[in-house]
């Protein structure tokens, strides 16, 4: 269920970091992406609540490390990819 | 002007403004961005292109929605990360063309709206397109 899901947000993080080639892992996290800032991130959660139709608080965002760790709370909001 | 907090605004919210495009205006603006392309700048060029008159610059039509999201709404409190726009019809010089934005989608989570926005010359639709702003200190 964890790739079905990556795979669904994936061409969102091409999208928004502006890199088709990238390859999302459980283990990606925004240091290793070069344009994941402050503002792209602010666009990144915005698209991703319009891709799943779901809502996430500053608190539920806050202590996520990594994709893995939003995979985990995707799931656990009932979203299947 | 508005001066709006992250939740103070709601999706449905609107903001409406007139903007008359003078020759003086699309004049600076040519000097400004260095751009004086015939089209703008030279009647005669353009009614040769078909166009009953000198045409706006794109970018100058949306630059009015920029100075409605930084002074209505969101607001000055805000930042514009992305915009996007299509252009459906030219804007003449000496036209005023309406606007609107609205608000449709807040996002809590990183202080986001998302906005629409138009601009009608009469009951011709000439701009429309997307905002999305964000307040840096709400988060």
């Amino acid at each position: 269920m964890g790739q079905k899901i990556i795979d669904s947000i994936t061409p969102i993080f091409r999208e928004v970091f502006d890199d088709p080639s990238l390859i999302v892992t459980k283990e990606l996290s925004a240091n290793d992406v070069k344009n994941w800032d402050s503002l792209n991130h602010i666009i990144l959660i915005v698209e991703l609540e319009t891709l799943t139709g779901l809502f996430f608080s500053t608190d539920e965002l806050v202590n996520l490390k990594n994709v893995g760790d939003f995979v985990q709370l995707l799931a656990e909001k009932g979203y299947r990819g | 002007m508005g001066s709006y907090s992250f939740s103070d605004l709601s999706v449905g919210m609107t903001s409406e403004r007139s903007y008359l495009f003078t020759e003086q205006r699309v004049e600076v603006f040519s000097t400004l961005i260095d751009d004086k392309a015939p089209v703008h700048v030279d009647l005669e060029f353009a009614k040769n292109q078909g166009f009953e008159g000198r045409i706006v610059h794109g970018l100058f039509v949306q630059a009015v929605i920029s100075g409605m999201l930084g002074n209505e709404i969101p607001g000055p409190k805000s930042v514009i990360n992305n915009l996007s726009m299509k252009m459906h019809n030219p804007v003449l010089v000496g036209q005023i063309v309406n606007y609107k934005i609205e608000i449709t989608a807040l996002t809590p989570a990183v202080a986001a709206v998302s906005l629409s926005f138009t601009g009608m010359v009469d009951k011709r639709i000439v701009i429309s397109g997307k905002a999305l702003c964000s307040f840096p200190n709400s988060t």
